[in-house]
């Protein structure tokens, strides 16, 4: 079995892992570029988010490439996320191509095991399997937020420009290609050791929490490397979702009282959670104003339903709780230079809002 | 107390029902006039700038009515059991309340969740009326002359009904004699192969009509699709591509997109329906 599956950012690295050790060979798709964008625009139709536009764009990429077997999450909500598979499904039949498509939902979670009943025997290996698999994934997955945090804490401060993203490459490289749980230990103490010893310089310390859809808030294509550039521009970033929380573990064992606690700030401007991760960016953003961050940037894909919908209660936010908060959608005709332009603005109102607070009068 | 009623969104499908159940409770009910230039432009002002057309014209209805009433009677339609399966709002309508408040702080209002995944019996009282039924096209549907053109015109009746958004677009094409259809007028009507088609994994409540809708089209022989949908409605984006790839491409159905937004002109809009009218015709002869 070939698999593929629509993935963003980095979460490649701890699902490599997983379908390797379950005994399902993973295509990877290249990471996304303008040749997949407009290949997936296409065909999609035209008022659809770009997530959609884009993972159609690199399923299309994987078959070519000789996957058999087309791995969706979904579920059945009022988001156009649950109409994914389904849509992607017909258009790519429609082009010809040739696959099975699996989709897990929350609720048929246990059909991982009757597929691997396919590839393996007996029970016993599959629950081996699964165990060493999801141990290890879970491990990867874990460092890769590590490291990520990591980087975004140290990459403002760093004195030569760019340093701390080499490194992370250099590392998340590395990650990638290890095998045993000992070997990715020992990889962050040595990245940790590293990145900490790098030169360092005085900063503001301006603290932006970055908000909105998942996959505009990972993906660093779609978000031109925001996370990465505010780094450079001094600020420290602290995005609401990460990989690692995005695949679930956060969900299953840590931050469970977080969820709660955000869900609860959420109640009185959003209670009720669509999809899109709407909920959690009106939560995320009253805790970000709480704990005092110095302003929010919300991402959200162009015509994406919960998010344009739930920008006013964002505005209302930021007058009740007195935070600024750059509201930013994302589509394929969506340029670089208008972006940071934007963004670059909104930074310098940071800044000068952050002297004028600290100067005394 | 006086509630006030804007004149759009699910007012079309809902509002006999309302009536009904808040006159019962002893309100007085201030429905907003019907949709004009000026109450778009109210809307515009105030509404997030990406969102979809309707959802502004309601905002410009909440605005014009924020001086008539007490109240502002906004429901929020979570999720409705049919079949024992549950159906959800779209993202808009689930967060509508929300997004009011957010638009106008100042304003009461009184707001109803109809969610029946908790109680199945909460929305007994509010399912959807038949008032928008077609008066004799269901009757005349099946012995109709196969060569005059029939269009199926497929929409949310925000829009179908909204004399302002569309230019009268129903009236005038039945003045040149053609038989037009809309979703609403099989609203009772459960197709037998519903069940059984992957369609059922549309999981919108409002949505599925219109899906219901195209199979009827395809049922008839000469009837073309007209897709009329606002510009940011993001279930069309979905619903119009199954319709078109899965119902009209097999069947061979003529479909014309019908964008309209705020900008909208009426010239250029009915050049687009006069040529779809023409094709329709000659396909016919």
């Amino acid at each position: 079995m070939r698999a593929t599956f629509p993935y963003m950012g980095n979460i490649y690295i701890p699902l490599r892992t997983i379908f390797k050790n379950l005994g399902i060979e993973p295509i990877i798709p290249p990471p996304y570029n303008q040749e997949t964008l407009t290949m997936g625009a296409k065909l999609a139709p035209e008022l659809i988010c770009i997530p959609f536009k884009l993972t159609l764009g690199n399923i299309i990429n994987a078959l070519q490439q000789g996957a058999d077997t087309v791995i969706h999450t979904s579920g059945r909500w009022s988001c156009r996320y649950g109409y994914y598979p389904f849509l992607s499904g017909i258009i790519l039949r429609d082009l010809g191509f040739k696959f099975r498509q699996i989709v897990l939902r929350r609720d048929n979670l246990l059909e991982i095991v009757k597929i691997l009943k396919e590839i393996h025997p007996n029970y016993t290996t599959i629950i081996r399997k699964i165990i060493r698999a999801f141990s290890l994934g879970y491990e990867k997955s874990k460092t890769l937020e590590k490291l990520e945090r990591l980087a975004f804490f140290i990459r403002p401060r760093e004195k030569n420009t760019g340093e701390t993203s080499r490194y992370l490459r250099y590392y998340l490289t590395n990650l990638d290609k290890a095998k045993r749980s000992q070997e990715v230990r020992n990889l962050f103490t040595e990245a940790r050791k590293k990145m900490r010893s790098l030169p360092q310089k005085e900063i503001k310390g301006i603290r932006v929490k970055i908000v909105g859809e998942s996959f505009c808030v990972i993906e660093p294509f779609v978000n031109f490397n925001l996370l990465e550039k505010l780094g450079e521009m001094e600020i420290e970033v602290d995005p609401f979702l990460t990989a690692h929380r995005w695949l679930g573990f956060h969900s299953l064992r840590l931050g469970r009282s977080e969820v709660k606690e955000v869900g609860h700030l959420a109640e009185t401007y959003w209670p009720f959670c669509v999809g899109g991760e709407d909920k959690n960016t009106i939560g995320y953003s009253i805790k970000a104003a709480k704990d005092n961050y110095d302003g929010i940037i919300h991402l959200h894909p162009f015509a994406c339903m919960p998010h344009t919908s739930c920008g006013s209660s964002l505005e209302r936010i930021s007058r009740d709780y007195n935070i600024p908060v750059l509201s930013l959608s994302l589509d394929e005709f969506t340029q670089e230079a208008s972006f940071y332009n934007r963004v670059e603005a909104f930074v310098e109102l940071l800044k000068r809002k952050k002297t004028r607070l600290e100067r005394p009068r | 107390m006086r509630l006030g009623v804007p004149k759009a969104l699910h007012y079309y499908y809902h509002f006999p029902a309302w009536k009904e159940f808040l006159e019962n409770k002893g309100y007085t009910i201030v429905v907003s006039e019907e949709t004009t230039r000026e109450t778009i432009g109210k809307g515009l002002r105030v509404a997030p700038p990406e969102i979809c057309l309707p959802v502004k014209v309601y905002l410009g209805h909440c605005a014009s009515l924020q001086k008539k009433c007490d109240a502002l009677f906004v429901p929020r339609l979570v999720c409705c059991l049919v079949n024992k399966k549950v159906y959800y709002g779209c993202p808009k309508v689930i967060g509508l309340p929300d997004l009011v408040r957010a638009t106008f702080p100042k304003v009461k209002i009184w707001e109803l969740t109809i969610d029946e995944r908790k109680n199945p019996r909460h929305g007994l009282n509010l399912r959807i009326s038949r008032e928008k039924k077609g008066n004799d096209t269901a009757s005349t549907f099946d012995n109709r002359q196969p060569f005059l053109p029939t269009i199926m015109l497929i929409g949310h009746p925000y829009l179908l009904y909204d004399r302002a958004i569309n230019f009268d677009l129903i009236e005038r094409i039945r003045e040149k004699g053609i038989t037009l259809f809309t979703p609403f007028d099989y609203w009772p009507i459960d197709l037998p192969q519903w069940d059984k088609s992957p369609f059922l994994e549309i999981s919108w409540f409002y949505e599925r009509h219109l899906i219901k809708a195209a199979f009827a089209a395809q049922k008839r022989k000469g009837c073309g699709i007209i897709l009329f949908y606002s510009f940011g409605c993001g279930t069309s984006a979905v619903t119009n591509e199954l319709i078109l790839r899965e119902i009209a491409q097999p069947a061979g159905i003529p479909v014309l997109n019908l964008i309209v937004d705020e900008h909208t002109q009426e010239g250029g809009f009915w050049t687009r329906v006069e040529s779809f009218l023409e094709i329709l015709a000659r396909r016919g002869r």
